[in-house]
């Protein structure tokens, strides 16, 4: 029960972020179609769209999953991942459903590069969001410690051995 | 309430508590001085070992034992992280991982990163992670909200 919560949280997230990058791509999509020219949507290439904002989505999650520590490198290295991935699945993507067909290079090259774009600005929003909590969570950490939450009933930070006391580990 | 702490130079140490009625806040005030402040016991190689849960920077459950880490010790603990977790909540300490329960007052610092984890500095420069399931409990004893389940 708690793995199934756990996944339905995780999908939930995932399909917040699916959706968020599916509506840019339909936007973007739509404004450069109508730039160049063109009158008519394949309606097949929405949803195909919104397929990828979904990859694009779980790719980005499961790059973040793990219960452990990133080091530096790690966590840098995650992070191009989670810009630069998504941004190789678009040109895939629109190769493989030739969402360009029939329309000039350079509006498909727009494309890529505005839905490039906009990966990073939704990577430096998040990168702002946190770094505004991590400042009032260690504002709020600073302010329990001066309010004497630290080393309240710390000992003298000695271990004192006690060959007996195993015998009775319960007590407390 | 007001609060009198006073050094007298002879005598036992004593603490007298003076109320008009009995309120639930006094109620458990005297609960936490009759308890005292609760000693951990636990074994590194042959040795067994008495040790503060202040001294305790986390627990670790790894293959079903659990461990006390220290700044100079890891001892093995008889009890599961769940006991030690519910046990030692009134000394700062919260599960933050499916594996361990941390310390709050041996946090240096935190950092909140992708994947709504928080990277919790402690003061003896390990790194901790806070997982995504346990990180809106931290932000709750943070803000001091303890009585929030």
């Amino acid at each position: 029960m708690h793995k199934i919560r756990k996944l339905m949280r995780l999908e939930m997230d995932v399909e917040l972020f699916s959706c968020a990058h599916a509506i840019a791509m339909i936007c973007f999509y739509g404004i450069i179609v109508l730039i160049a020219g063109e009158k008519n949507v394949r309606i097949v290439a929405l949803f195909e769209m919104m397929a990828l904002g979904y990859v694009s989505a779980w790719t980005q999650k499961a790059l973040f999953l793990r219960e452990h520590v990133y080091s530096r490198a790690e966590y840098v290295i995650c992070e191009v991942l989670w810009n630069l991935m998504p941004s190789v699945f678009v040109p895939a993507f629109a190769s493989v459903f030739e969402w360009f067909d029939g329309m000039p290079e350079w509006a498909a090259m727009a494309f890529y590069i505005t839905m490039a774009c906009y990966f990073v600005f939704v990577w430096l929003f998040l990168r702002f969001i946190h770094y505004e909590e991590t400042v009032k969570m260690n504002r709020q950490l600073k302010k329990r410690r001066k309010k004497g939450g630290k080393g309240d009933e710390e000992g003298d930070g000695t271990v004192t051995s006690d060959e007996n006391i195993w015998e009775r580990p319960r007590d407390f | 309430m007001k609060v009198t702490i006073q050094q007298t130079g002879e005598g036992e140490d004593e603490i007298i508590l003076r109320y008009r009625e009995m309120t639930p806040e006094i109620s458990s005030l005297i609960h936490l001085l009759r308890q005292g402040t609760p000693v951990i016991t636990g074994r590194e190689g042959e040795r067994s070992y008495r040790v503060a849960p202040g001294d305790i920077y986390y627990f670790e459950s790894v293959d079903e034992r659990l461990f006390a880490y220290t700044r100079t010790h890891t001892l093995q603990v008889c009890m599961t992280l769940s006991e030690a977790q519910e046990r030692l909540e009134n000394h700062g300490f919260f599960r933050c991982n499916k594996s361990m329960a941390l310390n709050l007052n041996h946090i240096e610092s935190v950092k909140s990163e992708l994947g709504s984890r928080i990277n919790a500095a402690l003061d003896n420069g390990e790194h901790v992670v806070i997982s995504r399931h346990y990180a809106k409990r931290f932000r709750e004893l943070l803000r001091g909200g303890e009585e929030d389940a």
